[in-house]
């Protein structure tokens, strides 16, 4: 759920995933209590070798830097192995072993859910499977009781055990998306890089999959794992063998706790249910079937507080958590109040696209399209992070993305990025990191539409950006030979790629 | 490779040399008089806080040498006395001191007159200096005049390196800056200090950057601009056309609009709603090609009688006053056109959010609890040196694009805080919205709230914003109790200020 904006979310946790670093570090392992065996786990748990490329959005063309990194996972069952999605992300090649087995198996990725953190892999040698056991899936642990995390933090060839004990259970934002917020659990045990994708155990099961830690000098000893009901949720998702992610509700709404306010409703000032609808995203679920204005008093049958609470398996959580349990195509049924008349609207639920572009991005290429020398791309967080930009213009447009529904106008914000020097631009560097508006009169929505600006002919091509009245223009018997020049001295083997498995829904 | 001797020999040289030319401005008899025509100003200043608007910040002091003009005036930089609640002058020489009144001030300029309350602070000793009237030319030799605590004269010798036209600090216009090199430690950290030029003032420090060794002038153009101004009855400052322009270099460019000419023309980029540029028909994307008779460069610049090549604000701020006509040509649609623009005067007022607001109060009025204030960029300024990356982007991004986004005549009213009451409750959180109706009427400006609580006869107050939650109530029926407790609690003196 994405409820506030992005910037709000940005905490200080780091991945847990690192290069291998060559660090002499003593682990104090302490022994694990008899509820588990740590022979048990041994037997199932997996290291996770990864080469990665990742692209660089400085240079698009290129197919990036290539980094090693380590990380843990468990099997589970019908062959599968369950680790961080950030453990495998870009990766190009994986290859797993277990403790006490020299021999390292070739590994794939079956299934990778980015905003929740997970992955499934499987080996195809079947050997690997021989003398191994399988964890199945406990519950959520009660606070303050025992668990026990494994893994290979750091590097290390051989399984490190730690054990802690449950401190918190809360909605967190998930540092790989880098925008999604799920339930988390907080244990005191250390979890370190490296660790990340390894079971936390209790009474045999898993109760948690170690996901990111906490850097930073307020806070020592606290690690964070995936709970069981978002593990559960990513398997659920997965048995028609395709992930469709977490479905958006869409709406921002006040807490209805104002006295007045609710006097306006008709509505007892002191006992208090019902929050107002102050925001409706279209292209999420909510879009055309919430209203501004509008005051939810149930979701589902459960009555909603004044502060946007229900209780849930008798747990006192925010009305989220509904959508949060549930998949693409499932239905939320609200109770409420519109125009002073109570009414049943039913939801469908569905992915929300306008949120892809303030989540980080992994497996895809960058796209871009590179023309005389000047370089478009669509404006996204990965963008924003490797041009390290502090632009007015694109933040401003990058966090007004969802919430001013810039998106209906432009289903990609397009930006003129950088500029390859050619005698053809040498007068234009003003206009870098500027947003494209127009090209000869026609807006432009994708970076598509710049391919087809630039396939027409014109004696010019005049580009407007927006916020500025000075044109670029650019004379197309120019354009050809500087295209040639360009490509040739900046080694940029192509000049363009679009990713259009990404669906957009605009206008 | 420079044989070592001669650097040695240059050195002693420039040694010698500079002595010598200490010795000419300095001279024995020469330090007393111009002493006696300069005066030391203390001030205590006390800005509004912009966060807290019923309140003002810690009082600072501020120290500065001013110049004793024909008159019975002080010169000093606006810098000196903005927000002044007490200026002091202390003669250099016997330590007497007076109260000061302020003048006038121009911050747009960022230059100000001051005197002392009781005219017989100035006794026969007290000549007026004048200001240089001849033109500067780069490498012209200035002096910068301090003063030790007993009074004892500390010159630095300075040479005139760069005449161009810069951002002043305090508004968005550019106007003429002197730039020369001094080798000077800064007494007691003196906000203004004068710079003369064989006896007479040449500028006014504004800025100086003891690292390189340089220092921005407020220069003699722009002094006797300011002085022709006060002299001529009504103060009505320097003019300002309002319009922004963007150079034309690029040959493909000049092509597509059609510029004959060789080497001429800027791209007129934006043009300020109700200005005088706006008034005479100007409009974004055209081409300026000339002001009265001068030709503008593709730089915007264009050849001065007097400082060579200039940006073209100069023609428009300082050769020119207020009420003045002036010529633009321009090209349109590849025809050249004639826009004769009655200059107006430069008056943060006229933005829909003003770029200094100073020695007045700010604009804010309390109700239920909830602060509302009219958005200014010293409201940003609170955030600090970067408040461009720290303040609230929404409010940069409508300060910077205020021209195209902001109606004419209208002003960003805003709730910045609440204050929290039992009446606010649910609200408590609210803050950097931007009120767009209550009670169903539409607020332009900050006025606009009293009436429209005023002519409300329902039980609750609606008010509305732009953005989430849209719309919250307030109970209309205790009012004004709310206010008072709200006014008691907080300390607040009055729950109003326009």
């Amino acid at each position: 759920m994405h409820l506030k904006s992005i910037s709000e979310n940005r905490l200080h946790f780091f991945p847990l995933l690192c290069l291998m670093l060559l660090l002499q570090t003593l682990l104090t392992s302490r022994v694990a209590e008899a509820e588990i065996s740590p022979d048990k786990v041994r037997k199932s748990l997996v290291r996770i070798l990864v080469t990665t490329q990742s692209p660089d959005y400085q240079t698009p063309w290129n197919s990036g830097r290539i980094g090693r990194g380590v990380g843990s996972g468990f099997i589970i069952s019908n062959s599968r192995i369950m680790t961080n999605a950030h453990v495998v992300s870009n990766a190009k090649f994986i290859h797993v072993d277990k403790d006490g087995d020299s021999k390292k198996y070739p590994a794939e990725v079956l299934f990778i859910a980015h905003d929740c953190d997970l992955a499934i892999l499987t080996v195809r040698n079947h050997d690997f499977f021989n003398d191994t056991n399988v964890l199945s899936i406990g519950e959520i642990p009660q606070m303050h009781s025992n668990v026990t995390a494994f893994g290979y933090p750091i590097g290390g060839d051989r399984m490190s055990v730690t054990r802690g004990v449950v401190s918190r259970i809360e909605f967190r934002t998930y540092s790989h998306s880098g925008l999604d917020s799920h339930l988390t659990v907080q244990i005191d045990a250390a979890i370190n890089p490296g660790n990340s994708g390894g079971p936390v155990i209790q009474n045999e099961k898993v109760i948690g999959v170690a996901f990111q830690g906490y850097s930073g000098a307020v806070a020592q000893n606290t690690g964070y794992m995936i709970p069981v009901p978002v593990i559960n949720r990513f398997l659920k998702d997965i048995e028609d063998e395709k992930y469709d992610g977490y479905v958006e509700l869409g709406i921002h709404y006040l807490n209805l706790q104002n006295p007045s306010f609710r006097q306006k409703l008709n509505f007892p000032t002191d006992t208090g249910n019902g929050v107002v609808v102050t925001e409706v995203v279209k292209a999420a679920s909510a879009g055309g079937q919430l209203k501004i204005g509008d005051v939810l008093l149930k979701i589902d049958g459960h009555s909603i507080s004044s502060d946007g609470h229900i209780v849930l398996d008798g747990e006192y959580v925010q009305l989220e958590e509904v959508v949060e349990r549930k998949f693409h195509g499932d239905k939320v049924l609200f109770l409420l109040l519109r125009e002073g008349k109570q009414i049943s609207v039913i939801v469908e639920l569905k992915g929300a696209w306008p949120y892809a572009i303030l989540a980080n991005k992994y497996n895809v290429l960058p796209e871009f399209i590179l023309i005389a020398g000047y370089l478009f791309q669509p404006l996204d967080r990965n963008f924003l992070n490797a041009y390290k930009s502090k632009n007015l213009d694109l933040n401003y447009h990058y966090s007004h993305f969802v919430k001013d529904e810039l998106y209906l106008e432009r289903p990609q914000i397009i930006v003129l990025s950088s500029i390859l020097p050619d005698p053809i631009n040498s007068y234009s560097n003003e206009f870098v990191n500027s947003i494209i508006d127009k090209i000869n009169g026609i807006k432009i929505r994708t970076l598509r539409d710049i391919a087809d600006a630039f396939s027409k002919n014109s004696e010019y091509y005049v580009l407007k950006f927006l916020n500025s009245g000075k044109p670029l223009v650019i004379e197309q018997s120019l354009v050809d030979a500087a295209q040639k020049r360009v490509k040739s001295q900046y080694n940029v083997v192509e000049d363009y790629f679009f990713n259009d498995s990404i669906k957009r829904v605009g206008n | 490779m420079i044989p070592i001797n001669l650097i040695v020999r240059t050195w002693i040289f420039s040694a010698v040399l500079i002595y010598v030319l200490i010795l000419s401005v300095v001279h024995g008899k020469n330090i007393d008089k111009l002493k006696q025509s300069m005066v030391r100003v203390s001030v205590t200043s006390q800005s509004y806080s912009f966060v807290r608007p019923w309140e003002k910040k810690l009082p600072k002091s501020k120290r500065g040498i001013g110049v004793i003009l024909e008159g019975h005036l002080i010169l000093v930089t606006a810098g000196l006395v903005e927000n002044a609640t007490y200026v002091e002058l202390e003669k250099l020489e016997s330590g007497e001191k007076s109260p000061a009144n302020i003048i006038t001030v121009d911050y747009a300029a960022n230059l100000g007159l001051i005197a002392p309350v009781n005219e017989s602070f100035f006794d026969n000793n007290c000549k007026p200096i004048s200001t240089v009237q001849k033109k500067a030319t780069v490498g012209d030799r200035f002096s910068v005049w301090q003063f030790e605590k007993n009074g004892t004269p500390i010159v630095g010798d300075a040479t005139l390196k760069s005449v161009h036209v810069e951002g002043y600090p305090y508004s968005r216009s550019s106007l003429l800056v002197f730039e020369i090199k001094v080798l000077l430690s800064r007494l007691g950290g003196s906000y203004t200090l004068p710079v003369l030029q064989k006896g007479k003032l040449v500028g006014m420090m504004m800025r100086h950057n003891q690292g390189n060794e340089t220092m921005t002038l407020v220069p003699s153009p722009i002094i006797t601009h300011f002085m022709a101004d006060y002299n001529d009855g009504l103060y009505k400052g320097f003019p300002k056309a309002g319009f922004g322009f963007l150079k034309l270099e690029d040959p493909q460019t000049r092509r597509y609009l059609g510029i004959s000419q060789h080497d001429s023309g800027v791209y007129v980029d934006k043009v300020q709603p109700g200005s005088a540029a706006f008034e005479s028909g100007l409009k974004v994307g055209d081409v300026l090609l000339a002001i009265e008779q001068y030709d503008i460069d593709k730089f915007g610049q264009y050849e001065d009688p007097e400082y060579e090549k200039l940006l073209l604000s100069y023609l428009v701020t300082t050769r020119s006053f207020v009420g003045d006509s002036v010529e633009f040509l321009i090209l349109r649609d590849k025809k050249e056109r004639v826009l004769k623009l009655k200059l107006k005067a430069f008056n943060p007022d006229e933005y829909a959010i003003p770029p200094y607001r100073i020695d007045e109060k700010p604009k804010y009025t309390i109700v239920g609890g909830l602060v509302f204030q009219e958005l200014s960029r010293e409201y940003l300024r609170e955030w600090g040196g970067n408040w461009f990356t720290s303040a609230p982007q929404e409010f940069v991004y409508l300060d910077m694009n205020q021209w195209d986004l902001i109606p004419p005549g209208k002003k960003v009213v805003f709730l910045s805080q609440v204050l929290p009451s039992e009446g606010n409750i649910g609200y408590h959180d609210l803050r950097f919205l931007q009120v767009t109706k209550i009670n169903n009427m539409s607020i332009e400006r900050l006025e606009d709230i009293k009436k429209a609580l005023h002519k409300n006869s329902n039980p609750q107050h609606k008010i509305e914003f732009d953005d989430s939650p849209r719309v919250i109530y307030l109970d209309a029926r205790n009012f004004e109790l709310e206010n008072n407790t709200i006014q008691e609690r907080y300390g607040i003196s009055n729950l109003t200020q326009f």
